[in-house]
């Protein structure tokens, strides 16, 4: 198999037909976003089923990838959440310094 | 004038009480040496028990690396602790590198053989991926020497 298409076609089980087009259409909007983090996750998972198919990997193994692949999301988002933190603290501590330091006695 | 006295002292106060809640654990070099360290050791672990790496599989082995790496990853851990804010996002990022360090020694004993190339090439790229989050973070934090 060269294409994800050909994993998710239609099988006439109506229960795993949903859930593949469920999946295909998450699939496509996260290939679809602006973020790097949410379009490559799209792109890795797309590749590993790929693999799957077509005996590259076993069934461990891509579960094994998958949660590999949580765990860096769940990285990122601390990440995101420390550079977050970290510019408030460093841009409202500079307006305190700012005005405790330099605007008290010389503009007033 | 009076008025914005007034009004310089009512936003400082808001940024300050608004702020305070939401400060983040401060730039630490050893936590940031831990973080390189324990990717050291992890990609090694992976690298050795590679089909075609230094080592064969075996449980011994397994058990040997994966002890030595326990107690690393322990050390950075508390380390990571004793030095957070209530914010917990030392202690957090570790954590999510020790539960991919024991995943993969628990992989490698379920499989009771050598890694695939296949999957080592696809994980290792997400191990240095969690990371190089990791240390970015660090980088990020308050406090980071230029």
């Amino acid at each position: 198999m060269s294409d994800i298409s050909e994993v998710l076609k239609e099988t006439g089980d109506e229960a795993l037909d949903f859930i593949k087009a469920s999946f295909k259409e998450l699939l496509l909007e996260s290939k679809n976003d602006s973020k790097t983090v949410i379009k490559e996750t799209g792109r890795k998972i797309e590749k590993w089923l790929l693999m799957r198919a077509n005996d590259g990997l076993d069934d461990d193994e891509l579960e094994s990838l998958l949660n590999t692949r949580r765990r860096v999301v769940r990285q990122f988002l601390n990440t995101q959440e420390i550079a977050s933190r970290a510019r408030l603290e460093k841009i409202s501590i500079g307006l305190i310094d700012i005005v405790a330091n330099k605007f008290i006695g010389a503009i007033f | 004038m009076k008025d914005l006295k007034i009004q310089i002292v009512i936003i400082v106060s808001v940024v300050v009480l608004s702020g305070c809640a939401l400060f983040t654990t401060h730039y630490d070099a050893t936590r940031h040496e831990n973080f390189t360290k324990l990717q050291a050791y992890h990609v090694k672990f992976i690298n050795d028990f590679t089909e075609g790496g230094a080592k064969k599989w075996s449980l011994n082995a397994i058990n040997t690396v994966c002890d030595a790496g326990d107690l690393k990853y322990r050390e950075a851990l508390v380390y990571a602790k004793s030095k957070d804010n209530k914010d917990g996002t030392g202690a957090r990022a570790v954590t999510n590198l020790k539960e991919q360090f024991e995943a993969d020694c628990h992989f490698s004993k379920t499989k009771e053989k050598e890694f695939s190339k296949r999957w080592s090439a696809e994980h290792l790229e997400q191990i240095n991926l969690n990371y190089g989050y990791a240390v970015a973070s660090e980088l990020t934090r308050v406090d980071k020497p230029e």
